[in-house]
Protein backbone atom coordinates (compact mmCIF):
# COMPACT_ATOMS: atom_id res chain seq x y z
CA UNK A 1 0.00 0.00 0.00
CA UNK A 2 1.35 3.24 -0.86
CA UNK A 3 -1.88 5.36 1.58
CA UNK A 4 -2.06 9.38 2.27
CA UNK A 5 -0.95 10.68 5.66
CA UNK A 6 -1.62 14.19 7.20
CA UNK A 7 0.57 16.24 8.40
CA UNK A 8 2.21 17.28 11.60
CA UNK A 9 4.66 18.76 13.43
CA UNK A 10 7.98 18.21 15.64
CA UNK A 11 10.85 20.27 17.35
CA UNK A 12 14.19 19.43 18.43
CA UNK A 13 14.18 20.35 22.31
CA UNK A 14 17.86 22.18 23.24
CA UNK A 15 17.01 22.22 27.04
CA UNK A 16 15.12 21.08 29.85
CA UNK A 17 14.97 21.70 33.44
CA UNK A 18 15.79 19.08 36.28
CA UNK A 19 12.86 17.48 35.73
CA UNK A 20 13.17 16.82 32.32
CA UNK A 21 10.52 19.55 31.25
CA UNK A 22 11.61 21.20 27.63
CA UNK A 23 12.54 25.06 28.12
CA UNK A 24 13.99 25.32 24.83
CA UNK A 25 13.11 24.15 21.52
CA UNK A 26 14.72 24.42 17.91
CA UNK A 27 12.89 25.93 14.81
CA UNK A 28 9.46 24.28 14.50
CA UNK A 29 9.61 21.69 11.62
CA UNK A 30 6.23 20.49 9.51
CA UNK A 31 5.14 17.88 7.03
CA UNK A 32 2.26 18.10 4.04
CA UNK A 33 0.57 15.50 4.49
CA UNK A 34 2.24 12.87 2.36
CA UNK A 35 2.07 9.79 0.87
CA UNK A 36 4.62 6.49 1.77
CA UNK A 37 4.65 3.06 1.20
CA UNK A 38 3.78 0.65 4.44
CA UNK A 39 7.16 -0.57 6.07
CA UNK A 40 4.88 -3.29 8.04
CA UNK A 41 1.45 -4.35 6.76
CA UNK A 42 -1.58 -5.42 8.93
CA UNK A 43 -4.17 -7.70 8.17
CA UNK A 44 -6.95 -6.14 10.62
CA UNK A 45 -6.29 -3.94 13.65
CA UNK A 46 -8.89 -2.69 16.62
CA UNK A 47 -9.03 0.52 18.07
CA UNK A 48 -9.85 1.27 22.04
CA UNK A 49 -10.72 3.72 23.61
CA UNK A 50 -10.08 4.53 27.34
CA UNK A 51 -11.58 7.65 29.58
CA UNK A 52 -9.37 7.84 32.51
CA UNK A 53 -6.53 10.28 31.73
CA UNK A 54 -3.38 8.26 30.80
CA UNK A 55 -4.30 5.01 32.37
CA UNK A 56 -5.14 2.28 30.21
CA UNK A 57 -5.75 -0.36 32.52
CA UNK A 58 -9.41 -0.28 32.52
CA UNK A 59 -12.05 -2.09 30.29
CA UNK A 60 -11.84 -0.35 26.90
CA UNK A 61 -14.28 0.91 24.39
CA UNK A 62 -13.85 -0.79 20.92
CA UNK A 63 -14.22 2.12 18.91
CA UNK A 64 -13.80 -0.45 15.81
CA UNK A 65 -12.81 -3.43 14.69
CA UNK A 66 -11.54 -3.80 10.92
CA UNK A 67 -9.52 -5.77 8.31
CA UNK A 68 -8.30 -2.52 6.88
CA UNK A 69 -4.63 -2.34 6.57
CA UNK A 70 -3.73 0.26 8.86
CA UNK A 71 0.14 -0.32 8.19
CA UNK A 72 2.55 2.88 9.03
CA UNK A 73 4.56 4.77 6.82
CA UNK A 74 6.92 7.34 7.20
CA UNK A 75 9.24 10.50 6.71
CA UNK A 76 12.40 11.09 8.42
CA UNK A 77 13.96 14.58 10.25
CA UNK A 78 17.62 15.34 9.69
CA UNK A 79 19.13 18.15 11.79
CA UNK A 80 18.88 20.42 8.78
CA UNK A 81 14.75 20.22 9.31
CA UNK A 82 15.46 22.11 12.86
CA UNK A 83 18.10 24.47 12.20
CA UNK A 84 20.82 22.75 14.42
CA UNK A 85 24.18 22.13 13.57
CA UNK A 86 25.59 19.03 14.04
CA UNK A 87 27.30 18.31 17.07
CA UNK A 88 25.05 20.71 19.35
CA UNK A 89 23.29 19.03 22.73
CA UNK A 90 20.15 18.10 22.55
CA UNK A 91 17.48 16.65 24.93
CA UNK A 92 14.91 14.51 22.72
CA UNK A 93 11.97 15.95 20.68
CA UNK A 94 8.39 16.97 21.10
CA UNK A 95 5.80 16.14 18.66
CA UNK A 96 2.67 18.69 17.85
CA UNK A 97 -0.17 18.72 16.21
CA UNK A 98 -0.08 20.73 12.14
CA UNK A 99 -2.32 23.54 13.55
CA UNK A 100 0.43 24.21 16.14
CA UNK A 101 2.61 27.45 15.87
CA UNK A 102 5.31 29.49 17.19
CA UNK A 103 4.37 33.25 15.97
CA UNK A 104 8.36 33.19 14.70
CA UNK A 105 9.72 32.45 18.25
CA UNK A 106 10.28 28.57 18.84
CA UNK A 107 10.27 29.49 22.96
CA UNK A 108 5.75 29.50 22.52
CA UNK A 109 6.44 25.96 21.97
CA UNK A 110 7.42 25.32 25.98
CA UNK A 111 4.01 26.26 27.45
CA UNK A 112 1.23 23.83 26.09
CA UNK A 113 -1.59 25.38 27.54
CA UNK A 114 -1.19 28.85 25.61
CA UNK A 115 -3.97 28.47 23.32
CA UNK A 116 -2.64 31.36 21.02
CA UNK A 117 0.18 28.86 19.41
CA UNK A 118 -1.66 25.68 20.88
CA UNK A 119 -5.39 25.81 19.39
CA UNK A 120 -7.51 23.94 21.53
CA UNK A 121 -10.53 22.84 18.64
CA UNK A 122 -7.55 20.46 17.18
CA UNK A 123 -9.89 18.24 14.79
CA UNK A 124 -9.74 14.74 15.02
CA UNK A 125 -11.40 13.83 11.38
CA UNK A 126 -9.87 12.45 8.79
CA UNK A 127 -7.85 14.48 7.00
CA UNK A 128 -7.55 17.48 9.45
CA UNK A 129 -4.64 18.53 12.25
CA UNK A 130 -5.89 15.61 14.84
CA UNK A 131 -6.98 12.75 12.77
CA UNK A 132 -3.80 10.33 12.25
CA UNK A 133 -2.53 7.66 14.00
CA UNK A 134 0.96 7.53 15.14
CA UNK A 135 3.25 4.33 15.75
CA UNK A 136 4.25 2.89 17.92
CA UNK A 137 8.34 3.50 17.34
CA UNK A 138 8.45 6.97 18.83
CA UNK A 139 11.78 8.31 20.92
CA UNK A 140 14.34 6.26 18.91
CA UNK A 141 17.15 8.04 17.27
CA UNK A 142 18.90 6.42 14.24
CA UNK A 143 22.00 7.70 11.92
CA UNK A 144 22.96 7.17 8.37
CA UNK A 145 25.30 4.61 8.26
CA UNK A 146 27.74 6.17 6.23
CA UNK A 147 28.62 8.82 8.81
CA UNK A 148 29.15 5.66 11.47
CA UNK A 149 31.57 3.60 9.41
CA UNK A 150 34.25 2.49 11.74
CA UNK A 151 37.66 1.27 10.18
CA UNK A 152 38.57 -2.31 9.74
CA UNK A 153 41.49 -3.22 11.74
CA UNK A 154 43.79 -3.36 8.33
CA UNK A 155 43.09 0.24 8.30
CA UNK A 156 44.86 0.20 11.73
CA UNK A 157 47.40 -1.92 10.59
CA UNK A 158 48.26 0.22 7.33
CA UNK A 159 48.24 3.53 9.19
CA UNK A 160 50.58 2.24 12.14
CA UNK A 161 52.84 0.67 9.30
CA UNK A 162 52.62 4.17 7.20
CA UNK A 163 53.74 6.18 10.43
CA UNK A 164 56.42 3.33 10.75
CA UNK A 165 58.19 3.71 7.70
CA UNK A 166 57.99 8.06 7.72
CA UNK A 167 59.64 7.86 10.93
CA UNK A 168 62.45 5.54 9.41
CA UNK A 169 62.50 8.01 6.61
CA UNK A 170 62.58 10.99 8.51
CA UNK A 171 65.15 9.80 10.69
CA UNK A 172 67.39 8.36 7.75
CA UNK A 173 67.32 12.32 6.20
CA UNK A 174 68.63 13.81 9.29
CA UNK A 175 71.15 11.63 9.46
CA UNK A 176 72.00 12.35 6.00
CA UNK A 177 72.04 15.87 6.41
CA UNK A 178 74.05 15.86 9.66
CA UNK A 179 77.01 13.49 7.80
CA UNK B 1 32.41 34.81 -17.50
CA UNK B 2 30.75 38.00 -17.08
CA UNK B 3 29.74 38.96 -13.76
CA UNK B 4 26.05 38.46 -14.60
CA UNK B 5 26.43 34.87 -15.14
CA UNK B 6 28.59 35.01 -12.02
CA UNK B 7 25.70 36.46 -10.38
CA UNK B 8 23.07 33.82 -11.90
CA UNK B 9 24.91 30.72 -10.76
CA UNK B 10 25.31 32.09 -7.66
CA UNK B 11 21.38 33.09 -7.31
CA UNK B 12 20.86 28.88 -8.93
CA UNK B 13 23.10 26.95 -6.30
CA UNK B 14 21.30 29.42 -3.78
CA UNK B 15 17.67 28.32 -5.14
CA UNK B 16 18.70 24.51 -5.16
CA UNK B 17 20.36 24.35 -1.82
CA UNK B 18 17.45 25.49 0.02
CA UNK B 19 14.82 23.50 -2.37
CA UNK B 20 16.95 20.65 -0.82
CA UNK B 21 16.50 21.76 2.71
CA UNK B 22 13.06 22.18 2.47
CA UNK B 23 12.05 19.41 0.79
CA UNK B 24 14.20 16.83 3.82
CA UNK B 25 10.96 16.81 5.78
CA UNK B 26 9.14 15.06 2.88
CA UNK B 27 11.57 12.45 2.45
CA UNK B 28 9.61 9.11 2.68
CA UNK B 29 11.27 5.79 4.14
CA UNK B 30 11.03 3.20 1.51
CA UNK B 31 12.27 0.30 3.06
CA UNK B 32 13.02 -1.35 6.64
CA UNK B 33 14.16 -4.08 8.43
CA UNK B 34 12.56 -5.45 11.86
CA UNK B 35 13.18 -7.62 14.56
CA UNK B 36 10.21 -9.49 16.24
CA UNK B 37 10.47 -10.63 19.50
CA UNK B 38 7.52 -12.61 21.51
CA UNK B 39 6.82 -12.55 25.27
CA UNK B 40 4.43 -13.71 27.48
CA UNK B 41 0.76 -13.85 26.22
CA UNK B 42 -1.23 -11.42 28.62
CA UNK B 43 -5.12 -11.75 29.17
CA UNK B 44 -7.03 -8.69 29.91
CA UNK B 45 -10.37 -6.95 28.90
CA UNK B 46 -11.99 -10.52 27.38
CA UNK B 47 -8.52 -9.98 24.62
CA UNK B 48 -5.48 -11.86 24.92
CA UNK B 49 -2.22 -9.95 23.96
CA UNK B 50 0.71 -11.92 22.43
CA UNK B 51 2.80 -9.62 24.18
CA UNK B 52 4.94 -9.24 20.68
CA UNK B 53 7.49 -6.19 19.94
CA UNK B 54 8.04 -5.76 16.06
CA UNK B 55 11.05 -2.75 16.61
CA UNK B 56 12.88 -0.79 13.77
CA UNK B 57 16.22 -1.91 13.29
CA UNK B 58 17.21 0.12 10.22
CA UNK B 59 15.53 1.95 7.09
CA UNK B 60 16.58 3.44 3.71
CA UNK B 61 15.25 7.44 2.64
CA UNK B 62 16.68 9.37 0.39
CA UNK B 63 18.93 6.26 -1.06
CA UNK B 64 20.47 5.95 2.08
CA UNK B 65 20.43 3.46 4.75
CA UNK B 66 19.64 4.47 9.00
CA UNK B 67 20.62 2.69 11.98
CA UNK B 68 19.53 3.44 15.58
CA UNK B 69 21.82 4.89 18.05
CA UNK B 70 19.67 5.80 20.90
CA UNK B 71 16.42 5.75 22.18
CA UNK B 72 14.61 8.41 25.42
CA UNK B 73 14.40 7.86 28.66
CA UNK B 74 11.14 9.59 29.67
CA UNK B 75 8.00 10.52 27.83
CA UNK B 76 5.40 13.61 28.52
CA UNK B 77 1.72 13.76 27.56
CA UNK B 78 0.77 17.33 27.84
CA UNK B 79 -2.99 17.76 27.91
CA UNK B 80 -5.06 20.60 27.49
CA UNK B 81 -7.23 22.23 30.29
CA UNK B 82 -10.60 22.07 28.34
CA UNK B 83 -12.27 18.76 27.08
CA UNK B 84 -12.23 14.84 27.76
CA UNK B 85 -8.75 13.18 28.69
CA UNK B 86 -8.73 10.60 27.10
CA UNK B 87 -6.44 7.60 25.33
CA UNK B 88 -6.70 5.59 22.36
CA UNK B 89 -4.36 2.71 21.27
CA UNK B 90 -4.50 0.80 18.07
CA UNK B 91 -3.32 -2.41 17.75
CA UNK B 92 -2.51 -4.92 14.73
CA UNK B 93 -4.26 -7.90 15.41
CA UNK B 94 -4.76 -11.56 14.57
CA UNK B 95 -8.21 -11.56 12.81
CA UNK B 96 -10.65 -8.86 12.91
CA UNK B 97 -11.80 -8.29 16.80
CA UNK B 98 -9.41 -10.80 17.28
CA UNK B 99 -5.59 -11.37 19.20
CA UNK B 100 -3.69 -8.07 20.12
CA UNK B 101 -0.09 -9.03 18.07
CA UNK B 102 1.17 -5.93 21.02
CA UNK B 103 1.49 -5.84 24.70
CA UNK B 104 -1.04 -4.99 27.25
CA UNK B 105 -0.60 -1.79 28.32
CA UNK B 106 -1.45 0.26 31.06
CA UNK B 107 -0.69 3.50 30.36
CA UNK B 108 -0.83 5.48 27.84
CA UNK B 109 2.82 6.43 27.96
CA UNK B 110 4.25 2.84 26.96
CA UNK B 111 2.05 3.04 23.73
CA UNK B 112 3.85 6.18 22.87
CA UNK B 113 7.61 5.83 24.05
CA UNK B 114 8.87 2.53 22.71
CA UNK B 115 9.73 0.41 19.16
CA UNK B 116 7.03 -1.66 17.94
CA UNK B 117 5.22 -1.05 14.39
CA UNK B 118 1.69 -3.10 16.10
CA UNK B 119 0.65 -0.67 17.84
CA UNK B 120 0.17 2.92 18.39
CA UNK B 121 -1.45 5.92 19.08
CA UNK B 122 -5.78 6.99 17.70
CA UNK B 123 -6.23 10.85 16.66
CA UNK B 124 -3.31 12.14 19.37
CA UNK B 125 -3.89 15.62 18.97
CA UNK B 126 -7.32 15.65 18.37
CA UNK B 127 -9.48 18.22 20.85
CA UNK B 128 -13.27 17.74 19.72
CA UNK B 129 -14.83 14.95 18.03
CA UNK B 130 -15.81 11.43 19.55
CA UNK B 131 -11.74 10.98 19.47
CA UNK B 132 -10.68 13.68 20.67
CA UNK B 133 -7.83 13.21 23.52
CA UNK B 134 -7.25 16.73 24.61
CA UNK B 135 -3.17 16.00 23.98
CA UNK B 136 -1.70 19.21 22.95
CA UNK B 137 2.00 17.77 22.98
CA UNK B 138 4.32 14.69 23.50
CA UNK B 139 7.23 15.00 24.77
CA UNK B 140 10.28 12.28 24.15
CA UNK B 141 13.60 13.39 26.64
CA UNK B 142 16.97 11.97 26.78
CA UNK B 143 18.12 12.43 30.25
CA UNK B 144 21.31 14.25 30.10
CA UNK B 145 20.86 14.69 26.46
CA UNK B 146 23.12 13.67 23.51
CA UNK B 147 25.06 14.76 21.02
CA UNK B 148 22.94 14.81 17.45
CA UNK B 149 26.16 13.64 14.90
CA UNK B 150 26.41 14.43 11.27
CA UNK B 151 23.68 11.75 10.13
CA UNK B 152 21.44 12.21 12.59
CA UNK B 153 17.89 11.31 11.75
CA UNK B 154 14.61 10.92 13.48
CA UNK B 155 11.84 8.87 11.69
CA UNK B 156 8.23 9.56 12.17
CA UNK B 157 5.84 6.47 11.32
CA UNK B 158 2.05 7.36 10.99
CA UNK B 159 -0.84 4.79 10.45
CA UNK B 160 -3.10 4.82 7.19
Amino acid sequence: MNPQHESFSIALVTSVDGAGNPTGYSDLASTTSFTAPNIHNHDSFSIERYNAGNDTSGTPYTIFNTTFDQGPGGVIFTLDDFNVSAGSTIYGYSLFGFDVSTGGDAANLVDWTNSTYFPGNTDGGEGTAGGFDFSGVNGIFFRDVAFAVIPEPSVYGIGGIAVVVLSLFRRRRRSSLAA
Amino acid sequence: MSHRWISIFVIAVALLGNAASGLRAQTTITAATTTLTDGADATANGFTYRNQTLALDTFTAGGETYAVTGQASQVFVRRGSSGVARSHIWYETASNAGDRFGPYITNIEDAILGNNLNLGIHNMFANVGGSSANIERVDLIVSGGMTAAEGFAIPVLISA
